[in-house]
């Protein structure tokens, strides 16, 4: 198990800054993902630690030796490409035993490890078919056990399931995640679902325009995210402009108003330092109230059900609120018999400790 | 998160291409080739063309443009190519659309026919019409019987006829892939805008196809106007170009060194901007938008129906006919020019008596030179489509060139070149493979690269990240991926080679004739029997291995043209 180390790692193409100093540490063993909008450099950074790319600033180390100087074929690492890059003129067999015949194997020692990690790809039988004759999902499996025969100290996945159906994808994802924790290897993960990257990750590294944004669990990207862009892109956020009216220091609660004289209370740990601040809140951390009763520790909003979508075990509301605006709720227990209506008024609230603060307005709509 | 830069000594290694020098050494070795073997000749030509007793370095050019004798030839060359190249548009586009858009019986027949047309040396389709229409001709003889006079092959008229029946395979080649590459969404957006059949065809339809008919044209200009042989055999006192220069340079009495090297500068000049022309436009319409579904096939249908079938057997007919009559001669046991129906193998015997040396050189050239030429093509065409060096469009711009040099020119600066120590090559078959080669590079490598940008470049990134070198990365997976473009473009070269006339006559040595060569001299010399029957051997030997690499790669086999 290897552990890699990204220090300050630059990359652009001309004039632009496709990687504008990433610093990441990969423990050995994880399930690391990098996740991100198109075009924010995830593949160049994996193509970088592949050794594809030169960056032009920074160090990559695998196991704290620095693999720079190392050319790409020397450098061990497992790539799973986009497009399965499988070599069609290849059978099963031997797409998977290509790396291991470049090395000093036996033919019996080749046919063993080839045969085990068709086994663990479920891909047993399947040896002489050639890869015109297999269907997508088996072609990944294919490519990610010729990744994995040559145990290499890394392995490196870019959008693997992208090409895959939905269904497949989520069948896929769960089969790479077990066949990870079984071998037990360090696994740089590359996409831009988050869904999939929440479902997978040891951590998850968000990345935007070159840099990464925040580095975390899971659970704390999404319910900590370090700022707007990532409450944004993981998970839906509904985000309020909002002017800093109070903070109260001790108490580590701010006072804002939102618009028409609505105030609202959030948790601010810090001493303000600007008047202009956003508020995010997720859609399942807004509630119906139940009476016009108006409860002076929660957050109220007014509005207009806009829009539902029913979803079984959840329905999803749109509700414009008198601002105009609309705002996204999601509703995980929904009281089946009485569904609210189209054009119906309502009345939002929202606990204080569920509402993200961070500076500057709001971005986008 | 914006830490100071710390810049790192550029791995040299870290990079696919830059890792070994062998690729830079296979550009720096494709550049000293051509422009040992291309552009020093051809400023021989140049330097040669500026010589003169007087010191005056322009009295070649002034004097080719000041006395008839000169200039006649670049009126000729230019009276009648355009008119052939249009004339061989006029046919090419047409047929191309109906061979391509409606199921005329035996559509594939036909098109292997139009390819065996573009194959075969246009100067044994020239051949042909004489012994047809001839002097002699056999056609000519019989229509006396009824007191009927036809008119003369020889001349401009006849050769602008053997000009567009022989180079109309170009546009319609070049015409039916683009036709093939429209998609139907295409015509049913015309379609559903209301417009009609004729009307979508000349509103949507053919303005697509405009860059690859003018492509077409100016290639089929190109050939028209460097075509040696058929002028030779059907010109006469028409001199064309071509003609002139060979003349003029073999002509060891009155010939004129400096004269035959400004014709060929003109000449060059005439094609290279043909050339750029080509190249520009192929450059502007080089998107190619994903074909999902390509144009429908209709059925032909009432009038036009029957006259479409008819225009296509017509001209199939008409380019097929050479061929009839050169089989059926060349079974004819007679003396000379003259033909009889005493049908016989009396030919053959001759051929494979006397002259069996030249269709063994013919072959062993051929065979060699092509096998050279693939393995340069493969090089070259990684080079150009993998490669990063920025010397990358100057050398595609390169290989493309002996496209535009007609033989005649190339083989004029060979001889320039070559016919000294320490190059002393005249005399020797190497003179004939470099040519060859050289000639016939652009074909290998067309299908080489075509077939390359087709191959996933990851897959190769795949092969190195699983620990094989790029070196044994190309040899062990882009290789094999690019076999059928290294059979494909083996046998056009070797196609090509073998039919190759122009440049052979003016450097092949006694011992080293080939069949074409061979050909030529007996049809000059009026054996016609002879040559029928080393015309019908040469015309199998091309056959035969296109016949084979169409069923090896089906349509894909024209990409190599
Ligand atoms: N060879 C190149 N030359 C110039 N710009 C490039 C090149 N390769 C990538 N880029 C640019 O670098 C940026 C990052 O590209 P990259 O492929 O790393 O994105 P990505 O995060 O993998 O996106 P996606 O999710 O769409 O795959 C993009 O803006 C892209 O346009
Ligand atoms: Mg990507």
């Amino acid at each position: 198990m290897t552990q890699v180390k990204i220090e300050n790692v630059q990359k652009r193409y001309g004039n632009v800054a496709v990687l504008k100093g990433v610093n990441l540490v990969i423990e050995p063993g994880e399930f690391f993902t990098l996740l991100g909008p198109s075009g924010c450099g995830k593949t160049t950074l994996l193509r970088t630690i592949a050794g594809f790319l030169t960056q032009d600033a920074g160090t990559i180390s695998f196991d704290g030796e620095c693999i720079d100087p190392m050319p790409a074929h020397k450098r061990n690492t497992g790539m799973v490409f986009q497009n399965y890059a499988i070599f069609p003129h290849l059978n099963v067999f031997d797409n998977v035993a290509y790396g291991l015949r470049n090395r000093k194997f036996s033919r019996q020692e080749i046919a063993d490890k080839v045969a085990n990690v068709l086994k663990l790809v479920r891909l047993e039988g399947l040896e002489k078919r050639m890869p015109r004759e297999l269907s997508g999902g088996q072609q990944q499996r294919v490519v990610l056990a010729r990744a994995m025969v040559i145990e290499p100290r890394v392995l490196l996945m870019d959008e693997p399931l992208s090409n895959l159906d939905a269904k497949l994808r989520v069948a896929m994802r769960g089969d790479i995640r077990a066949m990870q924790r079984k071998v037990g290897i360090t696994t740089i993960y590359v996409t831009h679902d988050q869904e999939e990257a929440l479902a997978i990750s040891d951590r998850i590294a968000v990345m935007d325009a070159g840099q990464v944004q925040q580095i975390g669990k899971p659970a704390e990207v999404y319910v900590k995210p370090a700022n707007q862009f990532v409450a944004d892109f993981v998970g839906s956020t509904n985000l309020l402009d909002a002017k800093l009216v109070k903070h109260d220091a001790t108490a580590k609660r701010a006072m804002f108003d939102v618009g028409n004289g609505i105030q609202w209370q959030a948790i601010m740990l810090d001493a303000p330092s600007a008047q202009q601040y956003s508020l995010a809140i997720r859609p399942e951390s807004l509630t119906f109230a139940n009476s016009n009763a108006h409860n002076e520790t929660l957050n109220c909003l007014a509005g207009q059900i806009a829009d539902a979508s029913y979803g079984g075990a959840m329905i999803r509301y749109q509700i414009r609120l008198d601002s105009g605006r609309i705002m996204l709720v999601q509703d995980h227990n929904p009281d089946q018999i009485a569904l609210k209506q189209i054009g119906e008024r309502v009345q939002l609230v929202c606990d204080p400790t569920r509402v993200l603060v961070f500076e500057g307005g709001a971005r986008g709509g | 998160m914006a830490a100071k830069a710390v810049p790192i000594s550029r791995p040299k290694s870290a990079r696919l291409w830059q890792n070994f020098g062998f690729w830079n050494f296979v550009t720096i070795g494709a550049f000293a080739l051509l422009a040992f073997f291309l552009i020093y000749p051809l400023l021989a030509v140049f330097g040669q063309s500026l010589t003169s007793k007087t010191g005056d370095l322009m009295e070649g050019y002034r004097k080719f443009f000041s006395q008839p004798y000169y200039s006649n030839s670049l009126l000729n060359s230019l009276l009648v190519s355009i008119p052939a190249t249009f004339a061989s548009m006029l046919i090419g586009v047409p047929l191309a659309y109906i061979v391509t858009r409606y199921s005329i019986p035996n559509r594939s027949l036909i098109r292997a026919a139009i390819v065996l047309t573009l194959i075969s040396p246009p100067f044994i389709g020239a051949y042909a019409w004489v012994v047809m229409l001839g002097r002699a001709g056999l056609v000519n003889k019989f229509l006396e019987n009824f007191g009927v006079q036809v008119p003369s092959i020889y001349g401009p008229i006849g050769l602008g006829f053997v000009f567009t029946i022989t180079h109309y395979p170009f546009v319609f080649l070049i015409v039916s892939s683009a036709i093939r590459s429209i998609d139907q969404s295409i015509e049913d957006a015309a379609r559903n805008l209301g417009s009609g059949e004729i009307k979508t065809l000349l509103t949507v339809i053919f303005p697509i196809l405009l860059p690859s008919i003018t492509a077409g044209v100016l290639l089929s200009f190109m050939t028209i106007v460097a075509d040696f042989g058929t002028p030779m055999i059907i010109g006469e006192r028409f001199r064309v170009l071509p003609t002139h220069i060979y003349s003029e340079f073999v002509n060891e009495m009155g010939g004129n060194a400096t004269m035959a090297s400004a014709m060929s500068v003109i000449l060059i000049a005439i094609c290279l901007i043909a050339l750029a022309l080509q190249r520009y436009l192929a450059f502007k319409t080089s998107y190619h938008a994903q074909t999902v579904r390509p144009l429908e096939t209709r059925k032909p249908q009432g009038w036009s129906g029957a006259l479409m079938i008819g225009f296509t057997y017509l001209v199939l007919f008409v380019s097929l006919l050479p061929m009839i009559v050169i089989f059926f001669s060349s079974f004819s046991i007679g003396r000379g020019s003259i033909l009889t129906t005493n049908f016989g193998w009396d030919n053959y015997e001759r051929v494979l008596y006397n002259i069996s040396e030249a269709i063994m050189n013919s072959f062993w050239l051929a065979t060699m030179s092509a096998l050279i030429d693939i393995v340069l093509a493969v090089l070259i065409a990684y080079v150009l489509v993998r490669g990063k060096t920025r010397l990358r469009g100057v050398l595609d711009s390169l290989v493309a060139l002996p496209n535009a040099i007609p033989g005649t020119v190339i083989a004029v600066g060979f001889i320039i070149v070559f016919n000294q120590p320490p190059f002393l090559l005249t005399g020797t078959w190497i003179i004939l493979v470099v040519s060859y080669v050289v000639r016939r590079l652009p074909y290998a490598v067309r299908a080489c690269v075509a077939m390359l940008q087709q191959i996933d470049s990851t897959i190769e990134e795949a092969s190195v990240n699983l620990g094989v070198p790029p070196l044994r990365t190309f040899l062990r997976v882009v290789m094999p991926l690019m076999i059928p473009a290294i059979i494909g473009g083996g046998i056009m070269t070797w196609v090509t080679t073998i039919s190759e006339l122009s440049s052979t006559i003016l450097l092949y040595y006694g011992p080293f004739a080939t069949m074409t060569v061979k050909i030529f001299s007996n049809v000059i010399t009026n054996e016609f029997g002879t040559a029928s029957a080393l015309a019908v051997i040469l015309t199998i030997s091309t056959f035969v291995p296109l016949v084979l690499m169409y069923r090896f790669l089906g349509e894909r086999a024209e990409q190599a043209l």
